[in-house]
């Protein structure tokens, strides 16, 4: 179980205070002042309209904002009950910020929404990000309602999103997860989340919480952990995803490392199961699906083949100890190419993603140095994947991304033969 | 005269015969234990292969992560270590049984040194193989941040690194072992060049496009964006 030092004695005793929720939304932030009033307010909103019977509690877990988050959250005001209610009385919903401690991280924060969710003895634990611009109230409800319906205990998003956004999620964590463990969970990096009490209590159980997971990746891996322990997982769709534009400084080789670095982790935590995992199934989606225009996106393929191109050019050393002559020959050929002809096919990247999972297995470097190491490679694979679906519509593209799965599972054998051998 | 001559060229002969033929034994015995000692040592490789391929070792060294430890230090088999190392010590018994055959006060003497030097020349020894291994992470490590951070002299950096980083240990190891005292300020000042070197590279090359950017600017050329415009998450 989880400690319960996790939170200071004056939460605790708020927590106390409060006594027992039926819901308890969390947000996790860190200088998120421009955008969190707005989602307060979409998650109260969401609750009282919603959930005007349960007893709710809305939970900002910061981690050290100083900007004026945590003013925004105490101050975000109420709504216009007579907008959201025909009749009925509201019952308050209580909201608060807290300090989480531990390492400094996504996973922190997450562990003490849970671990406050877990005292108030809450149903339905749902998660927002304090980032979004498109949050609604029906989000909440999407999210929350499969839980306290008890027809799910993990409620992962299903966004729309423009065709060249969310390529990580696009190229390599919904095929490599949707591979390994049989579930086709098309957001399984969302970011919102909404999750049972028993599945609550099961994260806090596992002693991952002073591991890199606290620091990032959680969101893999608490779809993974939901799907791998048996509990039933569904998607809600939740419209467009905006939220505000990322650090556009940010080390995307760092991220490329938390999200793959611990999708590798989890490959050895949960080798026994997505060793006997053939194929995959659809996941139930809740929510009407509707098609949402998103504006146009100006993509430089150019800057992103150079990169590949350093990568073939300077990287060799460490690919030899990863990949096999025949594929870094086929990878030196592609660096040769230019516009159409610069295609890393389904295949080639699945054999990629898959060599990497059994180079990290093997240990042969650093995990973090090699994921690293694979950032040219992917940088090739968005723009040759960008290259080609550059005049597809969103249906198109959905069905590329569903022939890369198949790929991906079509290629399951040789994963399991080659991270049994020891062998790339 | 020619009777001196010859008196002279007789003892001569008669002292290097007799000296060679008190020596000729020690000799005799030092090439029979040389030859054994080589067929031993060959044998006793061969034979520790074999068991060591019996027991699987290799298996082993895979399970618990010993043998990427060794392929990160460019050692491909930690059956191939072992075996160096059952074929060195016999090879220094050998060596050691050899100067006893031929001069015992000598071999004990060598013996006596040698011990009395083996800490520091352990020490020394693990300096330079830590600093092999950590300029092969480190130099990994700045070739794979140059092509990231696109630095079109990545492999230079890298070398820098890692050429820097040896140097260091080496002459650090050499002092510890005291050959070459004035090596380890040389090298400190061989490491500051090339990190001066290396942080001009970076800084130039990294910034030449910034600089182009800046001129652009001023000059009120449009400006193509930095990001490649996906948000990748």
């Amino acid at each position: 179980m989880s400690d319960p030092e996790v939170l200071a004695p004056a939460v605790l005793d708020r927590l106390a205070g409060i006594g027992k929720a039926d819901i308890v939304v969390g947000i996790p932030s860190f200088q998120n002042a421009a955008t969190i009033g707005h989602v307060v307010h979409a998650a109260q909103t969401g609750l009282a309209k919603y959930f005007p019977d349960l007893h709710c509690v809305i939970l900002n877990s910061d981690g050290g904002s100083s900007d004026d988050t945590a003013a925004v959250v105490a101050s975000a005001g109420g709504f216009d009950a007579s907008v959201v209610f025909v009749s009925n009385p509201v019952r308050p919903i209580h909201r608060f910020t807290v300090p989480y401690h531990g390492l400094p991280g996504k996973g922190s924060a997450f562990r003490t929404i849970f671990r406050a969710a877990d005292i108030l003895d809450a149903r339905a634990c749902a998660v927002v990000d304090a980032d979004l611009r498109s949050i609604t109230p029906e989000w909440i409800h999407l999210l929350v309602a499969p839980i306290v319906e008890e027809t799910a205990d993990f409620v992962a998003p299903y966004y729309h999103r423009h065709k060249f956004d969310g390529t990580i999620t696009n190229n390599v964590v919904y095929p490599i997860t949707r591979a390994l463990y049989g579930k086709r969970v098309r957001q399984p990096i969302g970011g919102e989340f909404g999750v049972s009490r028993a599945l609550v209590r099961h994260y806090l159980s596992l002693p991952v919480w002073e591991t890199d997971v606290a620091r990032f990746g959680v969101d893999i891996w608490m779809t993974t952990t939901a799907i791998c322990g048996g509990y039933r997982v569904c998607q809600a769709f939740l419209g467009a995803k905006l939220h505000d534009a990322k650090d556009p400084g940010a080390d995307l080789a760092g991220m490329l490392v938390q999200v793959l670095g611990t999708v590798f982790t989890l490959m050895e935590t949960h080798e026994d199961i997505w060793q006997r995992v053939h194929g995959s199934e659809p996941v139930p989606v809740v929510g009407f699906q509707y098609g949402v225009g998103l504006d146009p996106i100006r993509v430089d393929t150019g800057r992103m083949i150079d990169h590949y191109r350093r990568g073939v050019r300077d990287l060799d050393p460490i690919w030899r100890t990863v990949f096999e002559r025949p594929t870094l020959e086929r990878l030196r050929d592609l660096a040769t190419r230019t516009g159409a002809d610069f295609l890393i096919d389904d295949e080639l990247w699945a054999g990629l993603t898959y060599d990497l999972a059994v180079a990290c297995h093997r240990r042969v470097s650093e995990r973090a140095d090699l994921v690293r190491a694979a950032l040219p490679l992917y940088m090739g694979r968005v723009a040759s994947f960008v290259i080609e679906i550059a005049e597809a519509d969103a249906a198109a593209v959905e069905a590329r991304i569903e022939r890369l799965c198949i790929a991906f599972e079509a290629q399951k054998t040789t994963l399991r033969s080659n991270w049994a051998d020891g062998r790339r | 005269m020619w009777q001196v001559v010859r008196q002279v060229l007789t003892q001569a002969w008669q002292q290097f015969a007799g000296q060679s033929l008190a020596v000729l034994p020690n000799v005799l015995a030092g090439l029979l234990f040389l030859v054994i000692g080589i067929a031993l040592t060959m044998v006793a490789g061969r034979i520790a292969k074999f068991l060591l391929r019996r027991s699987a070792v290799e298996r082993s060294a895979n399970r618990i992560g010993l043998t990427a430890w060794l392929e990160r230090a460019g050692i491909l088999s930690a059956t191939a270590v072992v075996v160096r190392l059952v074929q060195v010590v016999c090879a220094l018994m050998t060596a050691s049984l050899v100067l006893y055959a031929l001069d015992a006060a000598l071999a004990a003497d060598l013996t006596k040194r040698f011990f009395l030097y083996l800490p520091d020349l352990g020490i020394g020894v693990s300096i330079f193989v830590g600093g092999i291994l950590a300029s092969r992470v480190i130099g990994r490590r700045a070739l794979i941040g140059s092509v990231n951070r696109g630095l079109p002299a990545a492999r230079l950096l890298a070398a820098l690194a890692r050429g820097g980083i040896v140097v260091l240990s080496s002459a650090i190891a050499l002092d510890h072992v005291g050959i070459g005292h004035a090596i380890l300020p040389s090298a400190l000042l061989i490491i500051l060049g090339g990190a001066t070197l290396a942080s001009a590279l970076a800084i130039g090359l990294g910034s030449r496009e910034a600089v182009s950017r800046w001129i652009d600017e001023r000059l009120g050329h449009s400006v193509e964006p930095e990001s490649d415009g996906i948000e990748h998450w």
